[in-house]
Order: C-alpha cells, then sequence, then structure tokens
C-alpha cells in the first residue's frame, strides 16, 4: 500500500520535473524571439479565441442595453438642444465645404501631397489586461492584416501604445502606461523636451526634463516624434504634478489624454512616421 | 469525461474574466477567475490533475492576459498546481473556509511568482503589495460564491439523475 503511494508521488513528481522543463523551454524560444508571438502562442489564441468571441458578443450585447437605457433617460431633454446644434452645424458644414475648395486650390498651388496621413487600419479591442505590473491590448488584427512588431497604436485623442507580439489575426500592444513603455515627449507650450515612461499606474513619469525648463501644472505633453514610432504633436497627457527634489531634479507626472480602460476602437499606424506631423499644414503643434 | 469538465471550467473561467474586462474594468484587476479551476482541482482533484490544469490555465492566462515571456504563467501554475494537490491530498479544504483561504495564498503566491520571475527577466515593474492583497482575498471570496454554486449545480443534478 505504501510502496503504491509512493509510486503515484513519484509520478507526479516526474510530471512535474516535465512540465516545468517543457514552460522554461517555452520560455526559452518566447525569449529569443523579438519579432512576435510563438506558434505556440499563436495557438492557444486561435483555439481559445472562440470563447472570447462569445464573451464579446455577450458582453457587446449588455453594454449595449446598458447604454440603450442610459441615452433613453435623457433622450427627451437633450432633443431640442439638438435641433439648435444642428441648425449651427449645417452653417458650418457650408463654410467648410467652401474652405474645403479654396484648401484644394492652395493644395495645387503648392504641390503638396495629397495627404498627410499615413497608411492605417482600424482594430476592435478584444482582451485587456490593467495590472500594475503590466498594461496591454489585444486587437483583432494581426499578421495577415500588415501589422507588424513597433507599430504605434493610437486612438482619438492621442497615443496609446506600441505593438510588442503579432500572432496571425492578433496582436497584443503595450499602453503607455505599462512600467516597460517609454516615448520621447515634449511640451507643447514651450517645447520643453523629456522622456515619458509608465508606471504601472494611473500617470505617467516626464523625465529628463531640465530645470530650466518652463512647465507648468497643466501643460499638455505631446509625442516629439524625434526617437520611437510615434507621430510628432499626438497627445499624450497633461502635467498634474511638479515635484522639485532635493537633489535639484524634477519628478513631473502626467495624466494620460486617453482612458485606456474605455478603449473599444484604435488605429494601428502601418507605416512608420516618426518625425512627422500628423496635423493638416498650417495648424502646427508648436504653439 | 474529466478531461470535458477541465476544458468546459478553462473555458467558462476565460468566458467570465473577459466578461469582467469589458463590462467591469476596475472589478477585473481585482479577480483573476482564470486561477479558480487550478484551485477547484487542486483541493478536489488530484495532484496530477492539479498540475495539468494549472498548466493549461497558465498558458492561457499567459496568451490573453500578458505580455511578458509566454510560458510564465505555465510555470507558475503548473508548480502551484503541484503543490495545492499536495495539501489538498492531505488536508479537507473543500468547504468554505478552506477554499476561501487556499484561493487567497494561491492567488498570492502566483503574485509573489510573477514578481520573482519578472525581477529574473529583468523587467521593470512596481511594487503591487496593497493591489496584490486586494487581489487575492477579492480572488478568495469569488471563488466561494462560485465554487458554492457549482455545488449546489451538481447537487441538483445528482438528485435529478438518482430520480431518473
Amino acid at each position: 500500500m505504501r510502496s503504491a503511494g509512493s509510486g503515484i508521488v513519484r509520478k507526479n513528481a516526474l510530471l512535474l520535473v516535465v512540465l516545468l522543463f517543457a514552460q522554461l523551454l517555452i520560455m526559452t524560444g518566447n525569449a529569443r524571439r523579438a519579432d512576435g508571438a510563438t506558434q505556440l502562442e499563436s495557438w492557444t489564441i486561435s483555439l481559445t479565441s472562440p470563447f472570447v468571441s462569445i464573451s464579446e458578443g455577450f458582453g457587446g450585447g449588455i453594454r449595449g442595453i446598458w447604454e440603450g437605457l442610459a441615452d433613453l433617460v435623457g433622450a427627451h431633454g437633450r432633443n431640442s438642444a439638438l435641433e439648435i446644434q444642428t441648425q449651427q452645424l449645417r452653417a458650418e458644414l457650408r463654410r467648410a465645404r467652401e474652405a474645403e475648395l479654396e484648401n484644394d486650390r492652395l493644395r495645387q498651388l503648392l504641390q503638396m501631397r495629397d495627404s498627410l496621413s499615413p497608411r492605417s487600419i482600424g482594430a476592435s479591442v478584444i482582451g485587456s489586461r490593467n495590472t500594475s505590473t503590466e498594461k496591454m491590448l489585444i486587437l483583432d488584427r494581426g499578421e495577415s492584416d500588415g501589422v507588424l512588431p513597433d507599430q504605434a497604436v493610437v486612438a482619438w485623442g492621442g497615443a496609446v501604445g506600441r505593438v510588442v507580439e503579432v500572432g496571425r489575426s492578433h496582436a497584443k500592444v503595450r499602453l503607455l502606461t505599462d512600467p516597460n513603455s517609454g516615448i520621447a515627449g515634449v511640451i507643447q507650450r514651450t517645447r520643453a523636451q523629456g522622456m515619458v515612461q509608465g508606471t504601472g499606474g494611473e500617470t505617467l513619469d516626464f523625465l529628463y526634463v531640465s530645470r530650466l525648463d518652463d512647465v507648468i501644472y497643466g501643460d499638455r505633453a505631446v509625442a516629439s516624434g524625434s526617437v520611437g514610432i510615434f507621430p510628432r504633436g499626438f497627445g499624450i497627457g497633461r502635467i498634474v504634478n511638479i515635484d522639485e527634489q532635493a537633489d535639484g531634479s524634477r519628478r513631473i507626472k502626467l495624466r494620460p489624454e486617453i482612458d485606456y480602460r474605455e478603449l473599444e476602437e484604435v488605429l494601428i499606424l502601418l507605416e512608420p512616421i516618426a518625425g512627422e506631423s500628423l496635423l493638416p499644414p498650417g495648424l502646427s503643434d508648436e504653439p | 469525461m474529466t478531461l470535458i469538465r477541465v476544458i468546459f471550467a478553462l473555458a467558462l473561467s476565460l468566458i467570465g474574466q473577459t466578461l469582467l474586462t469589458r463590462l467591469l474594468p476596475g472589478a477585473a484587476i481585482f479577480i483573476d477567475l482564470t486561477l479558480l479551476p487550478v484551485v477547484w482541482w487542486g483541493v478536489a482533484g488530484g495532484q496530477r490533475s492539479a498540475m495539468l490544469v494549472g498548466c493549461a490555465s497558465g498558458l492561457i492566462h499567459d496568451a490573453w492576459f500578458r505580455i511578458a515571456v509566454f510560458g510564465m504563467g505555465g510555470f507558475k501554475r503548473t508548480l502551484i498546481g503541484w503543490l495545492l494537490g499536495g495539501l489538498g491530498g492531505r488536508f479537507d479544504l473543500n468547504h468554505g473556509l478552506g477554499r476561501f483561504a487556499v484561493t487567497a495564498l494561491v492567488a498570492f503566491a502566483d503574485g509573489l511568482l510573477d514578481l520573482g520571475l519578472r525581477a529574473m527577466l529583468d523587467l521593470r515593474q512596481s511594487a503591487p503589495t496593497l493591489e496584490l492583497i486586494a487581489r487575492s482575498l477579492c480572488t478568495g471570496l469569488a471563488a466561494v460564491l462560485i465554487f458554492a454554486f457549482v455545488d449546489r449545480f451538481r447537487r441538483r443534478d445528482r438528485y435529478s439523475g438518482r430520480l431518473g
């Protein structure tokens, strides 16, 4: 009886060693690859994605119902305000059409490029993790859509993060708030340069800003475009705290412009455009 | 039959966790539902099944909720499954308080192992002490509620089986 028990213990110990060794091999293979997800990871995601799709569909339904109910509550009151807004927007639309025609003429005159917009692709967020050790998103676009590691991910309002792993039909994005994230930033008002680094919390650190630079509470930091993958002028965050340290340095905290927890759709920039401004000509990001 | 149950439990935990992430992103930080199948098979199954479930659960967690090195979660949870399976074979932990204590402890150990492995791999990280404690306690509480629901479902299933 005792030998049967010790036999099971020995078998379990052997299985443990085999499993741990297998995981170590997987980890080693993964650590060597810097260009994307491993085959096993892609298979795991492909195998389990139907369950995540169920959850996405169900979650989207619940969210839709909830938002629909919330919208209904204030719908009547907002109706009259929207009518006034519609009138104003019609007038603005007429002006915008005029401006567009004028813009086309000027563009032809200046022989400018038709558009400064980079080639990009929209993606839906199908998974996320938002702990203090890791902040990431999983998107429903991958290699088959032309997504590659180190491409910039943006949303309306600002920079979101960088693609770090790409599978056949998914991509993992490291958010700016992740402790292992970094981006070259500049204060929009004074052009003070620095490095924005994730903290794992809700704020970002703005590092290496000279003591002589003029920065104040509420200043907006944007991507400098000088180093890295983000186009110039993309919003990063606003200064919420400046601590003068005893050693003469500064600790500057930024609140991100985007609420990453609420993201559902993002844009992946498929072309390397660091250094270029995405803002339309005439609307410089410089003050 | 056990394999189907394992797959079903892992699928449900993944659905639950992604649903939580989508609907209540704030709460999702503090509850790790993908850990529950490991605890279930650890306290009620055997050491071998706990290790295998731990391995599968860790890899799924790595694939969907991590960008650190793939396989780290599998490594951690295989080890946790082995330890838990050993404990489950010696002590009766399959009751409310036992489940709470074990799940909270396992979630805490999972977090600590994560920090250790990250430090070994030279990954930058903050020290999430409070978050880790809160996650351990909340996951423990979730385990008590979910396991009680599963128990009730199983009892009803057995009862209707006897009648049939």
